[in-house]
């Protein structure tokens, strides 16, 4: 009996002393050694996967390549993957990467959604978050420590109302997922539209996750209007939503709120149906070099970019270099990092050349396109 | 008029896919008695079987359509008598049988989420060359056409089957009380697993269609199960009958939600039907 008391004492011993060990080893190397801890915040799991996962590939690629030649000042880099949902689950996501692995930068939220919730955080505690997927108008100067290499939607919105208006397309109805960025894309939208004179004659929306879109499509329908302007936060919805306008026999000139129309996996599926449709997005010229070496070196990798144009990837890949290049130049110091990240002028990356303005937004051309015979093509 | 009939017509597919769910999920309620959440996933590998014998390998329609359901069916029967079985032996309660199945619905989510992505993805199918009904002005596709009398031939064979045949006896006699059915010489294991495996495959039927219908992601299972346990409880849960009317009625109030409201509107009304339900009539409109 006595043995066994004191066979469990020994236990208690190891257990409680290495413990104590093992926690005060890990709390006493700090800054200077070890590797750079990076934090990113994308959306994992659910229909937004869809970006997340090519999101998550381009920066692990980017990493690769980067410890591979050396890492950061000699230190390798580690990125902390944490996923966001597509929503508010960043806030969590971002809490978790800052007070338990003691993150000073995080690339992400891809969705707007994401990113709005973790700004916060990340602000409250002078952590970069820097994003290469977020859209949403409502991001545009919103902290000095949140800045993207992803265009607000403001500009495309106001572009496709004016060109509605130009095309003599009067009576526009608009179905929109009620997620942040596809919201506030709406907004942006109708201000300019009803300001110029087009009377929006259906305004539907749908929660994300939704799969039977029939009947809100049907009360479009019945408003017989002369475009339909499809507001989806994800190609699933958007596909879903001109499958079934097909279905109940919806046929007008369609245009897309995001630049998921082009993806490739909307073009195999439902060619036919996306013809005469018309989109804007940030122009990418693929055949610049960095940008097609990149092209290259991913689809040699990951053969496909999840359905999505190949900008949502560019941009992910290119967030880890500006990140490498913020900490080369202005060490761990986020306040001067946040202060380089807007005087970022003519960068050169996978998606071409870029430039921060003093509201943390990137400047980009937009290219308006138009879909023919299952291609991309820029309108006319 | 044309909204009308649409709108009608988009209940009656949202209906009969409903319909299917909460038929499986009845029957295996009133016999086995808990609360099985693990269906909602045999519904989406019903799903994710289609996808990959039909899109992936391009085996031809039928085979792939009969190859899926057997993958629900035997993945049902399995789960039945690796998990449930045991549990029922140890005299364990409906709670820990549900929390059994909720582990059940997880653990199948992610398989499906592993090797599969957890992605939308969609059934290829010809878009153009698909035929489009009329009626009354509103438009009805082949599929969902196909779809809905898949269901009411489902329906009138399990009403059939467990109205007219011995093996419908005994189901019903294990169901009243399977204490009582042992007694009588009724093989109670050997019925509750054929429930499971019968269940199982309406499940994998519900996935199916839903598949065709939009697509196919690794949750989906939980949604349509949550759709399926409405219409129970508004039918009456357990009664298999009632759960057919709740469906029908869901979807109807549902498609009228986003018709009047908007289309964000639907599962705050399906959902606020429940409530009601639950709230005032409890034992359903037709209890067992």
């Amino acid at each position: 009996m006595t043995g066994k008391i004191w066979t469990w004492i020994a236990v208690a011993i190891v257990v409680i002393g290495g413990g104590w060990w093992l926690l005060s080893g890990s709390s006493a190397p700090k800054a200077e050694a070890g590797p750079i801890k990076v934090g990113f915040i994308g959306p994992l799991t659910g229909d937004a996967a869809s970006y997340g996962i090519p999101f998550q590939n381009a920066v692990k690629m980017a990493t690769d390549e980067i410890n591979a030649s050396g890492g950061i000042n000699g230190r390798q880099l580690q990125i902390i993957y944490e996923d966001g949902k597509c929503g508010t689950a960043a806030a969590s996501a971002a809490q978790k990467l800052i007070s338990i692995d003691h993150v000073q930068i995080i690339i992400g939220g891809f969705c707007s959604g994401e990113s709005l919730a973790a700004e916060p955080i990340t602000t409250a505690n002078k952590v970069i978050l820097f994003s290469p997927g977020s859209s949403s108008p409502k991001l545009t100067g919103i902290s000095k420590y949140f800045d993207r290499n992803y265009p607000s939607d403001s500009l495309p919105a106001i572009k496709i109302a004016q060109l509605m208006t130009q095309k003599g397309l009067k009576n526009v109805g608009v179905i929109t997922e009620t997620s942040d960025a596809a919201v506030a894309l709406r907004q942006a939208f109708v201000d300019e539209f009803q300001k110029l004179g087009g009377n929006l004659i259906a305004d539907e929306s749908f929660t994300t996750g939704t799969t039977d879109f029939r009947s809100a499509l049907t009360k479009i329908k019945s408003a017989n209007p002369d475009a339909v302007y499809v507001i989806g936060q994800t190609p699933a919805s958007d596909e879903l939503i001109i499958k079934q306008m097909d279905d109940i026999g919806l046929k007008t000139q369609l245009f897309g709120g995001f630049e998921l129309f082009g993806g490739e996996k909307m073009l195999q599926d439902i060619p036919n149906l996306l013809e005469g449709a018309i989109y804007m997005e940030p122009s990418l010229d693929e055949t610049a070099t960095t940008t097609k070496s990149f092209i290259d070196k991913y689809t040699a990798q990951y053969k496909t970019f999840g359905g999505l144009p190949t900008i949502y990837a560019a941009t992910s890949y290119d967030a880890v270099y500006i990140i490498k290049d913020m900490i080369e130049q202005y060490g761990m110091n986020t306040d001067v990092i946040a202060q380089g990240l807007r005087q970022l002028k003519d960068w050169h990356g996978a998606e071409g050349t870029l430039t921060i303005d003093q509201n943390g937004d990137p400047q980009f051309q937009y290219a308006v396109r138009v879909i023919h015979n299952g291609k991309v093509e820029n309108l006319k | 008029m044309d909204i009308v009939s649409q709108i009608a017509l988009n209940a009656v597919i949202a209906g009969a896919i409903y319909s299917l769910v909460t038929l499986g999920f009845n029957l295996i309620y009133g016999t086995a008695r808990f609360f099985d959440l693990g269906y909602g996933a045999l519904a989406a590998t019903g799903g994710y079987a289609a996808f990959y014998f039909y899109t992936q390998l391009g085996l031809p329609l039928l085979l792939a359509l009969a190859l899926a359901i057997l993958v629900a069916s035997a993945l049902g029967l399995l789960i039945e008598k690796t998990i449930y079985r045991p549990l029922r032996a140890r005299k364990a309660s409906g709670t820990i049988l549900l929390v059994a199945s909720l582990g059940v619905l997880t653990v199948i989510q992610a398989v499906i989420a592993i090797i599969f992505s957890s992605q939308f993805q969609t059934l290829s199918r010809d878009v153009a060359a698909e035929k489009v009904y009329t009626i009354l002005g509103g438009a009805i596709t082949q599929t969902q056409v196909l779809i809905l009398v898949t269901a009411l031939v489902i329906m009138l064979a399990l009403a059939l089957l467990l109205k007219y045949t011995l093996f419908g006896k005994a189901v019903r006699a294990v169901s009243d009380d399977d204490e009582v059915a042992s007694i009588v010489g009724i093989n109670t294991e050997k019925v509750m697993g054929a429930v499971f495996a019968i269940g199982s495959a309406i499940a994998g039927v519900a996935g199916v269609a839903a598949a065709f219908d939009t697509g196919i992601q690794p949750t989906m299972g939980l949604s349509l199960l949550l759709k399926g346990v409405i219409a129970a409880i508004i039918g009456g849960i357990g009664n298999v009958y009632g759960g057919i009317i709740g469906a029908f009625f869901l979807a109807i109030v549902e498609n009228l939600g986003a018709w009047q409201f908007s289309g964000e509107w639907k599962d705050a009304v399906a959902f606020a039907v429940l409530i009601l339900f639950l709230l005032f009539r409890p034992q359903g409109v037709w209890p067992k």
